[in-house]
């Protein structure tokens, strides 16, 4: 068995300046200097953590379950995306209610602060979702993964957040839970089903099968969000 | 009841059982199920674990009650308390013609509290009252697996409120010692000793070999009884498994002897055999006795400040004599008491006094709010200010940690009153030495007084080292004479009571020219005569440097580390604080790029950022303008500009806001301006704000009110998860005609349309603007808002469209 800890060197600050909403041409030096800055700041709070369980998966008529659990996958969108699989691992991720608390701190002191420590912390969690999946893949080497399918995505409700967190034990093991409405907290956290199976699977996620497409702010400017 | 604490007395090691949830997944139970309807749906399964664990010697067993709550309950089809009774009955039942005793097993809620989820501190209090009431007949309680100090205060305050049971508090810790919520060891054991706990420690975590080092700082900071009950390792996501055996368990466990610890069990992957291998092991030893040095200390959740050396009290979250405090009190304006906060910490405060205190203001509700706010951002420990016994209760309730209550005094009727609650709610306690007859003149009185508080603090069982006497300072205009018998008193407090000094300084100076120069010359005598806790305001760094000089020249800060640190880079405490304030705006203008040709104007400083700059133009623009003419011909036509811009998406959003951070800065200038003349207010139209409820994504919503204050809007920003009613009365309060409201989720766009829908069906004449990222504008129209606003602009764009 494999616990890596997880500890981000850097953050990939490229893909949160694209968050912040730029596309061609970079932020001036003003604005670098407040990144490099709320950079440090984040990598210094932040504490991300991780926990996982893998499961065989049962098919019935007209749902996915887990075998040795009450979770049931709903919806035809996490169907679909299990179709070949044998396996699904539901995985949990976050960095900490420390970012939340230096977002809010970063609020007060001006909302440049706040924006940039939000995009980054996005930017960093997406990192940490990477690799515990290359964690994970290290144990099942002769297996192909699915993209990670987040609960909330296509019809796959996101209701289910509650049992999912109780199904791997993430309040008690990494400080995960959910709200009444099923937002995760703290706020940067990320739980999601990931298929794994002998045949080869699509691993990226891609405009056809997200939710976002038909108001996505990328799309309309004819890029894509990768 | 009175059964457990007999055991605390007795025994040289007392075992508690192993783990519920693992025997009962080897019996056949789903991941993800509840197990405490098991109690009620396989009663022989349940006790027939508990039956092993007493057979492995247990002395005590928890009862399967952990989730028992109402909100894991929910849909279950029982009540928490069938739930609870029957897990109890099971319980007993398998005890039958055993010594061993039930413990009413309770772990956390489920949802995290305030501020980082949306649980309150009450609501979470009403929850484990629930439970507590429903399994009161245990013979103790054990609140287990803790992460959130504050969740536990609740659980604790519950208990002692509503049951005499013993109490046992376990939290969980990683490997930086510190839980999830970044709650530290002496946090735990300051707050939960000062709540009056029979025994602490830890359970679940880690194995029990990363727990030597944690139970090791417990057992040195406290004389209460410790408590060890780790995990068998750690569990492997594919088989599910832990990773050490029964027998290397116990053998690990020993070391906690050596620690001073008195009760041992197993958590998550133990099972019986652990138990009976511990007890086993445990046979041979003998629980060793720690020295504990006790010292004056307080905390917030993830900070401690011991009291060994001089630190830094804050003063100025206080309205007295601050105008324009005492407006944010009275607009409910929370930022500007957070600004308070922040820039005391920034400027080396350890401590913040807070003190909300105004005719026509509600001092319960402010205070809770205040303390609530400041120590969602902040970590420095607070020092309660009220006097008014009703409000300090109400302080020390919602505050998370151990804070300091200011203050009791010599009176009769003040040492009744305010000890009960300093003892009750674990505070330190700053004693003024005046009485009946007011503040004695000379320095021996002062210290018959203090003695007298420190009695009646021992009498009712406040320790001595959480006892502070504040010698009080007399004014030197007034009293020349009385100032060196305060010395003379906080020297005799600080050596032959050997209590801790606090002093308010800056009253000292009152009446005279120069009061900087009297303030920290007054602050070195002091701190030479054995002051601890000096109060004042951090920000001139005259004072704040004397403590830090101090530290060096007393031998506290070594080598000096501190103190350089500090000081190396920034010399403008012996410049003149003019030539310091134009290095500062030099350094503004070298960060921007020259040459432009509006370069050194507002509009430029706006454009590009730079908000000191902004600032200071601001200042030199009100010399020959009027107010509203810097907002409507200079400040907003320099927003247009930029927010045209980033309509046309050759500007973007961090730079809309840099943009907005200045006009910010500089609406800050112009307001302290018209409070000075207070003949004339921007204001173009109140507009409530709100993340409706059950959403807690707020940037958005927090981006918009920047914004349309910069355009002279007053918000009145109701912040998130904002009740339905709330938004209808601020509105009807305040006759607003304009609401904007914010969603994230698709879980909450239901809230948006039942707020809107709550305002129209109170008829109330206001227009609706909505945005958030999973909206639409089909969607905004289809739910009843008025206008959906695509961004922060737009937003500026429809209350234009309002007010004109």
């Amino acid at each position: 068995m494999i616990h890596k800890e997880i500890v981000l060197g850097k953050i990939d600050t490229a893909e949160a300046i694209r968050y912040m909403g730029y596309r061609e041409g970079s932020p001036d030096r003003q604005l670098l200097d407040i990144i490099v800055r709320c950079e440090k700041e984040l990598l210094q709070v932040m504490a991300p953590r991780y926990c996982y369980k893998v499961f065989d998966i049962v098919r019935t008529e007209d749902s996915v379950k887990l075998k040795n659990s009450s979770l049931v996958l709903k919806g035809e969108s996490i169907r679909t995306h299990l179709k070949d699989c044998e396996k699904a691992v539901i995985m949990c991720a976050t960095l900490s209610g420390e970012v939340d608390k230096i977002i809010r701190l970063g609020s007060i002191r001006g909302m440049t602060n706040a924006l940039v420590l939000d995009a980054l912390a996005n930017a960093a969690i997406e990192q940490v979702c990477d690799e515990v999946e290359s964690i994970i893949m290290t144990e099942f080497q002769n297996y192909h993964h699915t993209w990670r399918f987040g609960v909330g995505y296509g019809d796959f409700p996101l209701s289910t957040q509650k049992l999912l967190l109780d199904t791997i034990d993430a309040g008690k093991r990494i400080g995960v839970c959910a709200t009444d409405s099923s937002i995760l907290t703290p706020g940067k956290s990320v739980t999601c089903v990931i298929g794994l199976s002998k045949q080869k699977q699509e691993e990226k996620k891609s405009c056809s099968n997200c939710d976002m497409k038909d108001r996505c702010s990328f799309r309309q400017k004819g890029a894509t969000c990768s | 009841m009175a059964e457990f604490i007999e055991l605390i007395k007795n025994r040289e090691f007392i075992f508690f059982d192993g783990a519920m949830g693992t025997m009962l997944q080897a019996k056949g139970m789903e991941m993800g199920a509840i197990p405490e309807v098991l109690n009620i749906e396989k009663q022989e399964w349940i006790i027939d674990i508990h039956r092993q664990y007493i057979e492995a010697g247990a002395d005590v067993i928890y009862a399967n009650t952990f989730s028992a709550n109402s909100y894991k309950l929910k849909n279950c089809g029982y009540s928490v308390s069938e739930v609870i009774k029957a897990g109890i009955a099971n319980a007993r039942k398998a005890c039958e013609g055993t010594q061993t005793l039930v413990a009413l097993d309770i772990g956390p809620i489920g949802q995290l509290l305030e501020p980082t989820g949306t649980l309150t501190f009450e609501e979470a209090y009403e929850i484990y009252k629930e439970q507590l009431v429903a399994g009161s007949d245990a013979d103790l309680v054990v609140f287990e697996t803790q992460t959130d100090l504050y969740e536990l205060k609740a659980a604790v305050l519950a208990a002692k409120e509503n049951t005499t049971l013993p109490v046992v508090c376990t939290m969980t810790f990683e490997k930086n010692h510190r839980t999830f919520t970044g709650c530290g060891v002496s946090n735990m054991v300051l707050t939960l000793d000062g709540l009056g706990v029979d025994a602490m420690g830890i359970n679940c975590s880690l194995g029990p070999v990363d727990l030597y080092p944690v139970v090791e700082e417990i057992s040195g900071l406290t004389d209460t009884p410790v408590i060890v009950k780790p995990n068998a390792g750690l569990p492997d996501p594919v088989t599910n498994k832990y990773d050490i055996s029964p027998k290397e368990f116990a053998g690990q466990m020993c070391q906690f002897a050596k620690y001073g610890v008195l009760i041992v069990g197993g958590c998550c992957g133990t099972n019986p055999e652990y138990i009976r291998e511990l007890k086993h092991s445990f046979s041979s030893l003998k629980r060793e006795k720690v020295i504990v040095t006790r010292k004056a200390g307080v905390c917030s959740a993830t900070e401690t400040v011991v009291i060994d050396q001089p630190r830094i009290i804050g003063e100025r979250i206080n309205p007295t004599g601050k105008k324009k405090f005492k407006e944010a009190l009275l607009n409910n304006d929370i930022d500007y008491i957070l600004n308070q906060a922040i820039e005391q910490t920034n400027a080396g405060a350890e401590i913040l006094d807070v003190n909300v205190g105004l005719p026509g203001v509600d001092e319960k509700q402010m205070m809770i709010k205040a303390v609530k706010a400041i120590q969602s951002i902040n970590e420095a420990p607070l020092q309660l200010d009220s006097t008014i016994p009703e409000v300090m209760e109400a302080a020390l309730r919602v505050y998370n940690g151990k804070p300091i209550v200011n203050s009791v005094n010599g009176e009769k009727k003040s040492l009744e009153t305010v000890l009960p609650l300093v003892k009750k709610y674990g505070a330190a306690v700053v004693g003024l030495t005046l009485d009946e007859n007011g503040i004695p003149k000379k320095a021996e009185e002062r210290f018959a007084i203090a003695k007298r508080i420190l009695q009646a603090a021992l009498a009712i069982g406040i320790r001595k080292e959480d006892v502070y006497i504040d010698c009080l300072t007399l004014t030197a205009s007034a009293e020349q004479e009385g100032v060196m018998e305060t010395l003379k008193a906080v020297y005799m407090v600080k050596h032959e009571l050997g209590l801790k000094t606090v002093l308010g300084v800056s009253n000292i100076s009152f009446g005279l020219p120069g009061r900087e120069l009297v303030n920290h010359t007054f602050l070195a005598m002091a701190l030479t005569n054995g002051l601890d806790l000096p109060i004042i305001n951090p920000n001139v760094a005259a004072m704040s440097g004397t403590v830090m000089a101090y530290r060096v020249l007393a031998g506290h800060d070594k080598n000096s580390v501190s103190y350089i640190d500090a000081y190396n880079h920034v010399l403008q405490y012996m410049l003149p604080s003019k030539v310091a304030a134009s290095k500062k705006s030099e350094q503004d203008k070298s960060a921007s790029p020259a040459g432009k040709e509006n370069a050194g104007t507002l509009e430029f400083a706006i454009e590009s950022g730079l908000k000191n700059e902004g600032a200071r133009l601001t200042r030199e623009m009100l010399k020959t303008m009027d107010s509203m003419e810097i907002i409507n011909e200079h400040l907003i036509p320099s927003l247009d500009k930029v927010g045209a811009e980033f309509e046309k998406g050759t500007l973007f959003l961090p730079q809309l806001i840099m943009a907005a951070d200045v006009a910010q800065a500089a609406f800050a200038v112009i307001k302290e301006e018209m409070n000075k003349s207070s003949t004339e207010s921007v204001n173009k139209g109140s507009i409530v704000l709100a993340t409706v409820k059950g959403d807690i994504h707020d940037i958005g919503k927090n981006i918009v009110k920047v914004l349309l204050e910069n355009y002279g809007y007053h918000v009145i920003d109701l912040g998130k998860d904002v009740d339905y009613q709330r938004v209808v009365d601020t509105v009807r309060e305040n006759d607003i005609k304009l609401v904007g409201l914010s969603a994230l989720m698709t879980t909450t766009l239901v809230s948006m349309e039942k707020t809107i829908k709550l305002l129209r069906e109170n008829h109330l004449d206001c227009k609706v603007m909505v945005g958030g990222a999973v909206l639409t504008p089909e969607y905004a129209e289809k739910i009843g808002a008025d206008f959906y606003s695509k961004d922060a602009k737009e937003s500026v764009d429809i209350a234009k469209r309002i007010f004109g």
